[in-house]
């Protein structure tokens, strides 16, 4: 892992890169032989917080190859189980992100993810560049990709993966980034040999953005108003695309349509069988993503939401999930000394962690998101905020685990501790919004990850080729029976 | 001259976030403005008269009009009412960027999108007695994006702002902002390819429209094989300009581009609805009569760049004297706070009267904006947008005291004040809370692991504690 790291940081070094990828792809029986599947598991005497029941003050949970197999106050050990005895710590389901990159930030920079097959040699071209793609006018060909799949562009080795994961956070959802149709979100656990193995399901959503990243005279779009005329257009397109071609199925002697990749990959979009994710913050914002959904008949979950309590009620009217956003706004850091702050940024700024409060008692459906923090540790910190804001602790708890789940439809296979759920979990110390509370063991597909030892640097000593090696020495930490 | 206006706006602007409560609340649906001087713009000056307000129309005016039981009744002796004014160009209330510069060609762009109910400007520009702005698209490209007519409803959102019934709007920009505006890398670099540009779109829209019309008629006919056309909605702004449905904004200086675009104008079968800014209108009042193009310009605004040199302060009354519907329009959020000075000034360059004067800002971009059957005079049956004055309002030293839109008060001289002190106490309690906030997370324990808490906390470390109390 170490070795991997070291790739990361340097996109020159992608020829070596590519030859870990090449042991990734070992078939699952090699790994089997080298004794990588996830072994079972007995967690004792912590206390469980399956969030779907009530907590269990002294419980056990079993895992075995990466399922929950029990969970209980009084559940028999198997013999075969490596014994973990968990006093005087939490048992959580394992956190999940609602919208990140985690996984992909390495993957879309220059060294693009390259084809397994690929011989080592100069970085690859960004395989979806927007530019290059066939569409109906010069207009859409920017930024609408709809086609990508985060799945397709995640980097197992990415080093966000595992600071992630060190921070609680076994599963997330992921966006690529780019462009205004930026692509289709895949949910993934955050621990993996092979990209293959992390999906979870996908895909789960449309990314769409409606940043005007380009700014002036940089091309169209080059402002909010631009975007939203190109994500209008392209809808109405989409829209046209079907209609033209069932006319043409149907009716020998109509003229083709033209093939398109991008409208042909938002189908599925146009006919409500996958959702939009789109970013807004203020009521104005959001007022505009609702009507603009209305318009095209699409069903949409609302990304970032920082002011989404203002118009909370609009929001469980319409049955729209937030992904709320907890980076909140901060003072600017460079701000002039002698300057007052203006009462809309101060008051933005102070009331934005009430915002789930606020969500929660409208009865608005929202999970947390990261939003691309630098430290993911600040993820469960900001979440203790809303609750000090007034969040009750269970929907908070709720928010990280299986209300997510249930957004992303997954909610049968993570989000709770329950019987036959993947063994997504994470011990703590304590009340996970705490403050001295520190997560001690993550598990994602029964793995077990040992994050006592807040050095990073020497938590892996595991060979390159793959994750860390549960049945190693550093699972020691926990007595064994 | 404007500084005085425009203080008293500035000021009252800060107090715009207070109570949701005093913002356009529900009031009694019977008001009477009594004993003001009533101008009415339309059919003469009332020295002392007064208004009934019904639902939000006016419902009579005149010297005495019945006072209904229940009524709220605004005193209003030694004031001057006055109809609310009606910017014609602006760029209010928009968090969409205003100009999308990228393409020479943006009509698939609509401000409406973007109109942003939080803007302070709304309340500033109310203050200023604004009642109904056009918010336009910028000047950056030969055609630009759909604007937007709003009524300056402060605390509604941002559908509640809309002028419901106003026409569509298209902007198209003429002379040195679409030459310049990325001229290395974005045709067109000259006024010849201004021209071109409209030109070419105009031709693209015939074909357009008349795919359309081939594809209902056989459609229409059972032709089951026919192909739906793409909707372009480039081309559907420019559809309906040449079917007459949308209005067009040309932004011009030079009378030779003016001349220019009624030329186009004539060749494809349309008005030029208004010229924006016009400086060189008086060279060419005649032309603009004939075609039926209103002149939205400034008084004395000039200067600026070399197309807004031939200006003269006469061009609003050496047009209107020619028979040009003439406007004055601000183009700014501070242009915007004082347009009754600006109608002023064209009583002292060019001898307006006062009537002819007050109509440049109220009923002429009424005309202008075919919304004068709603709004632009003091007539019964009109929406009750009203502005008291403290003075007459082409004085310098006149300031709004309340304005009412559809006959609720908006803004209001003395709950101005009222707003000023509870938000400067909000302000402390938000200061206060924030200071807890970051107190609370300034320790950090000894053992503590976490490298982020640690950088963090030097920083801290080095901010006094009180330091942000001594602003």
């Amino acid at each position: 892992m170490k070795f991997l790291r070291m790739q990361s940081k340097s996109p020159l070094l992608a020829g070596c890169f590519m030859l870990v990828i090449t042991i990734l792809m070992l078939p699952a029986a090699a790994r089997r032989a080298a004794g990588e599947e996830p072994p079972v598991f007995a967690i004792m005497n912590a206390k469980v917080i399956p969030v779907s029941a009530p907590a269990i003050e002294k419980g056990t949970v079993v895992i075995r190859d990466g399922i929950i197999e029990a969970v209980g106050a009084d559940v028999p050990i198997p013999g075969d189980a490596r014994v973990i005895d968990a006093a005087g710590l939490v048992l959580y389901p394992g956190l999940i992100d609602g919208l990140t990159d985690t996984g992909l930030e390495e993957a879309q920079t220059a060294s693009q993810t390259p084809a397994p097959s690929r011989v080592p040699g100069p970085p690859a071209p960004a395989p979806a560049a927007p530019q290059q793609q066939p569409d109906l006018s010069p207009d859409e060909r920017q930024g609408v990709t709809p086609y990508r799949q985060a799945a397709d562009l995640l980097n197992p080795g990415s080093k966000k993966i595992e600071s992630s994961r060190a921070a609680g956070i076994t599963t997330a959802l992921v966006a690529p980034r780019g462009g205004t149709f930026t692509g289709q979100c895949s949910l993934i656990n955050l621990a993996g040999a092979e990209a293959g193995g992390m999906i979870l399901k996908t895909p789960v959503a449309f990314s769409i953005s409606l940043a005007s990243s380009r700014g002036f005279g940089k091309g169209y779009p080059s402002s909010p108003m631009g975007v939203l005329a190109l994500v209008r257009q392209t809808l109405l397109d989409a829209q046209r695309y079907s209609k033209a071609w069932s006319i043409y199925n149907a009716n020998p002697g109509a003229r083709r349509p033209e093939h398109s990749r991008a409208l042909e990959a938002l189908q599925p979009l146009m006919r409500q069988q996958v959702p939009a994710i789109f970013p807004a913050d203020s009521p104005t914002e959001i007022q505009r993503v609702l009507d603009l959904a209305a318009a095209f008949k699409i069903s949409v979950i609302l990304s970032s939401g920082m002011e989404a309590g203002k118009i909370a009620s609009v929001l469980r009217e319409r049955n729209v999930p937030v992904l709320l956003s907890v980076k909140y706004p901060e003072r600017e850091k460079d701000a002039d000394p002698e300057g007052r702050e203006e009462l809309t940024a101060l008051r933005r700024r102070v009331e934005a962690p009430a915002c789930a409060a606020a969500l929660a008692k409208a009865g608005v459906k929202f999970a947390f998101q990261s939003g691309d923090m630098a430290n993911p540790k600040d993820f469960i910190r900001n979440v203790a905020r809303a609750v000090e804001a007034g969040l009750d602790r269970d929907i908070a708890v709720r928010a990280l685990t299986l209300t997510p789940a249930e957004i992303f439809g997954v909610a049968d296979r993570v989000g709770s501790i329950e019987k036959n759920k993947t063994a997504n979990l994470i011990l703590v110390t304590g009340d996970i919004f705490d403050a001295d509370t520190r997560v001690k063991y993550v598990f994602v597909d029964g793995r077990m990850f040992d994050i006592t030892e807040p050095d990073t640097r020497r938590e892996r000593d595991a060979e390159p080729s793959g994750p860390p090696d549960p049945g190693s020495s550093r699972g020691l930490h926990a007595p064994q029976d | 001259m404007k500084a005085l206006a425009s203080l008293t706006t500035v000021l009252a602007a800060c107090a715009v976030w207070a109570g949701s409560a005093d913002r356009g609340a529900a009031g009694p649906n019977v008001t009477v403005i009594k004993d003001a001087t009533i101008l009415t713009v339309s059919h003469g000056t009332i020295a002392k008269g007064s208004i009934l307000i019904r639902d939000g129309r006016i419902a009579e005016v005149g010297p005495t009009v019945n006072v209904p039981a229940g009524a709220l009744v605004i005193e209003a002796t030694g004031q001057f009412v006055m109809p609310g004014i009606i910017d014609p160009h602006s760029h209010l209330a928009q968090n969409g960027g205003v100009n999308e510069g990228s393409l020479a060609v943006t009509s698939m762009t609509s401000v409406e999108d973007f109109i942003d109910p939080t803007d302070v400007d709304i309340y500033r520009e109310l203050a200023g007695g604004v009642t109904t702005t056009a918010t336009l698209h910028g000047s950056a490209n030969p055609i630009g994006g759909t604007g937007a007519v709003i009524k300056l409803r402060w605390g509604q959102d941002a559908k509640g702002l809309l002028f419901t019934g106003a026409r569509p709007g298209l902007k198209f920009a003429l002379g040195e902002n679409p030459k310049h505006v990325r001229a290395q890398e974005r045709y067109p670099g000259t006024r010849m390819g201004v021209e071109d540009v409209i030109r070419q779109s105009f031709t693209e829209a015939r074909i357009y429209a008349r795919e359309w019309d081939e594809y209902r008629k056989r459609s229409g006919a059972g032709d089951k094989t026919a192909m739906p056309p793409r909707k372009d909605l480039k081309l559907e702004p420019l559809a309906e300009v040449l079917r007459g449905e949308r209005l067009t904004f040309v932004h011009a200086y030079r009378a030779d581009e003016m001349l220019m675009m009624m030329r186009v104008a004539d060749d494809f079968g349309f008005k030029v609805n208004s010229f924006e800014h016009a400086l060189e209108g008086y060279k060419i009042a005649r032309e603009l009569a004939a075609h039926g193009a209103v002149a939205s310009t400034f008084s004395d605004w000039w200067s600026y760049k070399v197309e807004a040199y031939d200006a003269i302060p006469y061009n609003a009354a050496l047009m209107t004297r020619k028979g040009v519907l003439v406007s004055i329009n601000s183009d700014s959020a501070e242009e915007a706070r004082h347009l009754n000075q600006e109608a002023a000034k064209c009583v002292k360059y060019g001898g307006l009267s006062e009537a002819e004067a007050l109509r440049l800002i109220t009923l002429n971009p009424a005309k202008q904006l075919k919304i004068d059957d709603r709004v632009g005079s003091i007539d019964a049956g009109k929406d009750a947008d009203l502005v008291v004055y403290d003075r007459h309002p082409l004085s310098v030293y006149a300031v709004p005291q309340k304005v009412l839109i559809d006959g609720q008060v908006y803004f209001d001289i003395q709950k101005d004040q009222e707003m000023r002190k509870r938000m400067a106490e909000e302000r402390k309690a938000l200061e206060e809370k924030d200071r807890q906030t970051r107190e609370k997370e300034r320790p950090c324990p000894p053992g503590k692991p976490g490298g982020g808490d640690a950088v963090k906390d030097t920083t801290r470390t080095e901010v006094p504690p009180q330091g942000d109390e001594g602003e």
